[in-house]
This record gives C-alpha cells, sequence and structure tokens, in this order.
C-alpha cells in the first residue's frame, strides 16, 4: 500500500496535466480564432468601404447639383476615413501600402477642399472634375482586386494571423505570406503617389509661409542657445544631428547648472529657437497667474519677441506647480491668432522649462495691410442670437487649409459654455466656431 | 528511495498547483479611479491613456524620450494614414509591443502623465516621427528602412 501511492499522486498529476494541457490548447485555439475573426471584420469592412467610395465616386460624377455633389462629398469623406480605420485594423503596419494611402488620402483632400468651394458658391473646375475622374478609376481598380481577394480570405485559404507573426516587430519583415504578396500586390495596381499637399500637416511637417531668413551655421545656432537658457549650460551644448524635411532644425542639448538636460531645436533657415524641452519636476507653486504671464511675456521680450498678450492658460504636474502661459502677438491693432508660442514654467522659482514657438514660426510673415469691412458691432450682431457677447478682437486666423482671413474674435456664451465666433471681417461670413476650453484641458494647442 | 519518492510526488504536486495558478497571475487592467489632476481634465482618456502608453514603451527613458514616445502617437492621430484617435492608435495591430505584453497596464508614474500633458500641449522634439524603435532588438526592414529622425536614449524616431 505504501509503495503504490506515489504511482496514485503520479497517475492523478499525469491525468492533471493533460486535462490542463488539454484546456490550454483549446483557449489558445478559440483566443487565435477571435484574433482572426477581428481581422476578418476588418477586412470585410474595408472591402464595404471601398464599394461604397466607388460608388459615390460615380454619382459625384454623374450630377451637377452643387447640394448633392456636396452631400456625395461628404460621405467620400467618411468612407475614405472608414477604410483609413480598417486597414488600421489589420495587421498590416509594416507593410509598405503609400500607394493605397495616398489614394485614400486623395480621395480625403478632394472631398475637404471640394465640398468648401461648394459651400462658397463655387462649382467644380473642369480640372477638379477630372481629378474626380481619375480618383473613380483607382477606386473601380480597388473594388475589383478587393472582391478577387474577397474569396480567398472568406474561406480561410490566407490567414491574418499567419500575416501578423511574420511582419512583427521583431521579424525581419521579409518573410512573405500568401496574403502580404496579395496586398502588396494590389497595392503595385494603383497609381504612384505624387506630390502630398502639406498646408493640413502640423508644424514639423509644414513649410513656413514666410522667410525666416538665411541659412545659419551650427556654430551661430549654438551661440544662439547659449544666450537664449535663462540659466546657463553647465558645459558647452552638444549639437546632435539635424532633422531635415519642410522646416530643417538643428537640435541641441546641453545641462543647466542645475544638472537637468535641456533639448533645443533651432531652425537652420533665421537661426530661431523653435522649442525647447526641460523635465525638471516641479513641486511647490508660488508665483500666481499673474505673476507666471508676466514672467512668459518678459522671457519672450528678452527675445526680442514683443506686443505678446495671453491667449490661454494652464496649470500641472505635481500641485499645478508647472504654468503653460499660450500667447499671441498683437500688432498694429490685430491679433495674430494663428502666430501662437507656448511658455511652460517653474512656478516656484519661475524658470523656463519648455518653448515651443512652431506655430509661430509656420505663420508668421509679412502681411498686406487690410481694412475691415465690418464695425465690431456689426460683427457681433452677425452670430447667433442666442449667444451672449462679452467682448470682441480683431486679427488673422487660419480659415481653412492654411488659408488666412480677417476676422473678428467674437467670444460669447451660452448657458455654461463659452465659445470664440469667427466672423470674416470682409464679407460678415461666420467662419468659424470654437469652444474656450476650461482651463486644465489638455490638448487644445494640438491642432 | 521512499524519501526521494516523496520528495518527486511533492514537486510535481506543487508544479501542478503553481501552473493552476497561472492565469490568476495574468496582467489586469488598472481599476483605480483616475488621479484627482486628471479627473479635473476634459480629455481623461486621451491623457490617461497616452501616459499608459508612455510609461509602457518608454518607463526608464529620459523625460525627452518619454515626451518624444507621446509625440509619435499624436503625430500619428494627426496623420492620415493612421486611426483618427488616441485609442485606434494604442490599439492598433503590431503597433506597439506594452499593448500586447501587458506593460502598458502598469502603474503610470506622474512623470509619464506631465510627458504625455507635454506632448498634447504641441511640445515634439521628434518633429513629426511617426515611429520608434529600439535598434538593439529590432531587424524588421519596413522600420528601418524609414527615414530618421533623432535618436533619444534607447530608442530611433523615424517618419
Amino acid at each position: 500500500m505504501r509503495r503504490s501511492w506515489p504511482i496514485l499522486i503520479l497517475g492523478v498529476a499525469l491525468a492533471g496535466a493533460l486535462i490542463w494541457g488539454y484546456t490550454q490548447n483549446r483557449q489558445r485555439t478559440q483566443l487565435a480564432l477571435r484574433a482572426e475573426n477581428s481581422y476578418q471584420q476588418a477586412f470585410h469592412r474595408l472591402e464595404a468601404m471601398v464599394v461604397d467610395l466607388e460608388d459615390g465616386l460615380a454619382r459625384a460624377l454623374a450630377t451637377q447639383s452643387p447640394p448633392l455633389q456636396r452631400q456625395l462629398l461628404t460621405d467620400l469623406r467618411v468612407f475614405s476615413n472608414g477604410a483609413v480605420e480598417s486597414i488600421a485594423g489589420l495587421p498590416l503596419l509594416n507593410v509598405p501600402m503609400q500607394r493605397m494611402d495616398a489614394f485614400f488620402n486623395r480621395v480625403r483632400d478632394a472631398s475637404d477642399v471640394y465640398a468648401f468651394q461648394l459651400d462658397h458658391g463655387q462649382g467644380l473646375t473642369p480640372s477638379q472634375w477630372s481629378n474626380l475622374r481619375e480618383l473613380y478609376g483607382q477606386a473601380a481598380i480597388l473594388k475589383n482586386e478587393m472582391s478577387a481577394l474577397e474569396p480567398e480570405v472568406a474561406h480561410g485559404n490566407i490567414r491574418w494571423t499567419q500575416a501578423e507573426r511574420v511582419t512583427h516587430y521583431s521579424a525581419d519583415g521579409a518573410a512573405q505570406t500568401p496574403l502580404i504578396q496579395a496586398v502588396t500586390r494590389l497595392d503595385g495596381k494603383l497609381q504612384p503617389p505624387g506630390e502630398v499637399g502639406a498646408e493640413n500637416l502640423p508644424p514639423p511637417l509644414q513649410r513656413p509661409k514666410g522667410n525666416l531668413g538665411p541659412q545659419v551655421s551650427e556654430q551661430t545656432a549654438i551661440s544662439r542657445v547659449a544666450r537664449f537658457l535663462d540659466l546657463p549650460p553647465q558645459t558647452a551644448p552638444q549639437y546632435e544631428r539635424p532633422i531635415d524635411g519642410n522646416f530643417p532644425l538643428y537640435v541641441i542639448s546641453a545641462v543647466k547648472t542645475n544638472n537637468v538636460p535641456v533639448t533645443l531645436g533651432v531652425s537652420q533657415q533665421g537661426g530661431h529657437i523653435i522649442w525647447m524641452l526641460d523635465g525638471r519636476d516641479v513641486s511647490r507653486a508660488t508665483l500666481n497667474k499673474e505673476q507666471a504671464v508676466d514672467r512668459a511675456r518678459q522671457f519672450l521680450a528678452k527675445n526680442d519677441l514683443h506686443g505678446f498678450t495671453e491667449r490661454f492658460y494652464d496649470e500641472y504636474g505635481d500641485a499645478g506647480a508647472i504654468a503653460l502661459v499660450s500667447l499671441v502677438p498683437e500688432r498694429a491693432g490685430l491679433t495674430y491668432f494663428n502666430e501662437i508660442i507656448n511658455v511652460r514654467l517653474a512656478r516656484d522659482n519661475g524658470e523656463i522649462l519648455g518653448y515651443d514657438a512652431s506655430q509661430y514660426w509656420v505663420n508668421h510673415m509679412d502681411r498686406p495691410a487690410q481694412t475691415p469691412r465690418l464695425t465690431e458691432t456689426e460683427a457681433a450682431a452677425r452670430i447667433s442670437p442666442n449667444l451672449r457677447v462679452s467682448n470682441v478682437r480683431l486679427g488673422v486666423m487660419d480659415v481653412f487649409r492654411g488659408q488666412e482671413a480677417l476676422v473678428y474674435k467674437v467670444r460669447a456664451r451660452l448657458d455654461g459654455n463659452e465659445f470664440d465666433v469667427f466672423i470674416n471681417a470682409l464679407t460678415g461670413e461666420e467662419e468659424r466656431v470654437e469652444r474656450v476650453e476650461v482651463v486644465g484641458t489638455p490638448g487644445q494647442d494640438a491642432r | 528511495m521512499r524519501r526521494l519518492r516523496r520528495i518527486l510526488a511533492v514537486g510535481v504536486l506543487t508544479g501542478l498547483l503553481a501552473l493552476a495558478a497561472l492565469p490568476a497571475l495574468s496582467v489586469q487592467p488598472p481599476l483605480g479611479p483616475a488621479t484627482a489632476e486628471a479627473q479635473r481634465r476634459g480629455d481623461i482618456n486621451n491623457l490617461r491613456l497616452l501616459s499608459m502608453v508612455v510609461c509602457g514603451e518608454a518607463r526608464g527613458e529620459p523625460y525627452e524620450g518619454k515626451v518624444a514616445v507621446a509625440s509619435v502617437i499624436i503625430n500619428r492621430v494627426k496623420s492620415n494614414k493612421f486611426p483618427n484617435s488616441v485609442a485606434g492608435v494604442t490599439y492598433q495591430p503590431l503597433a506597439f509591443e506594452s499593448a500586447t505584453n501587458g506593460e502598458i497596464y502598469k502603474a503610470v508614474t506622474p512623470e509619464c502623465t506631465r510627458a504625455a500633458r507635454d506632448a498634447l500641449n504641441g511640445w515634439d522634439p521628434v518633429w513629426g516621427a511617426l515611429y520608434f524603435f529600439n535598434p538593439a532588438k529590432t531587424k524588421n526592414k519596413f522600420i528601418w528602412g524609414r527615414p530618421q529622425v533623432r535618436r533619444i536614449g534607447k530608442h530611433i524616431f523615424a517618419r
């Protein structure tokens, strides 16, 4: 009896291990199937979007009624967005699909621009019509290719989870599953991407509108950095490597005398400080809002940036000890709402911890003088009568994809919410309405 | 010999018990409430999820590297080639290792939240980068083929 109990235990253990192994295997299979199903869903959604896109483009070509065209273009935007979101649901992140990306971008851009034009009473030009026709041709190719691929995918002859395994970040990316081959082939049938419109991109990818000045050397950039920092660097600032593109920068790093590393981006043209980032944590807040805003304005003035007024203020970090002051310049009675500079400062000693003038330098330029055709009172009368106006300011603002207009910013209130309504100072049209965020809402500058 | 058998049997049983306990050890999303700071914000989800990815991907990295990771996510949200939301970008298949291995569900430090805030407020130390990778861990040709912008800590950032 004594001899047999270990055998019994081992027997039970073996049976337990077998049951456990079986359960694990079943769960694994189910999980893999669930992953495959969600990829299948994304693929079929993509196919549906492409079908809708092809149909929408065909109908947009066949009508000349502006309201109908407007409606079809809005639908096209929804479908192209939906297609991009569906592709994002597939394990294709590391598979180059430049042509497909470019196609959906072109549809989105065309629908944005043409719809805006139609809203302003202008019909499509012959070249825009040809562009839509060409996009229709691409959509038709895409639709046919997708429907040829669909039975293969639907019957599980080719699997998404297999594609996921070989395109994983740690895989070398050279492996080709039938699915990746099919997708690559499909991409190759579309038109190669042309020049991408940069007007709707965030500042790093946008070409500055004005002339920033002549090309400066790395040494000049380094000397500008030394002058810019309010705490002198401990050691000589180090030059990293340049960043090229539409808005080329030098990147320079240094360690401040308080041992905190700081990095700066300096424009290669003109040698302007574009951004500065210092990660010091602050836990004590002694400066109040007024003092923080004053400190930010003084800092800008020290760097030859004059006439700035507060646009937005926020506090965050431990105990709200970091202040974010967002400012815009005022010149000759006009506020330049798009020339934004953000200054981040420590509320313990007023040290400047961060600086971001990318939107300022992208939008800053000499502009021809313009005189408003509306008065402040007339502009205020143009907004919805349901709002209560608190103040009106004349200035310059981006109204559509980098296009500027002379506008009145009418700040007004409805119930518990505050809004800025921008009224075109020449046409009286309501160009844009923005909600004034309550202090503490991040991301409102991420436009 | 008898002792050996006993040890063996106990060993097997302990092993089985440990295996049975394994699922209970798997990573769970944090259930605690958002911090008081985050709660007063309108955009809690963006900030909270962004901070989670920052910590998951750049825990040990310098402050600038943390802001850079948050910037990549925001740049993807703004890009026409990626989903239009922080959640869409974060959970995109194959996008972030930390979402696959559960690192993003570990405790978020105030530094990660601060870095996420800075990126949301517009700071972008990687100037429009859409990708980042750890060169020691990645062989993927697609990622290596992207034009590189900067190297911060262990990560290379690319457009």
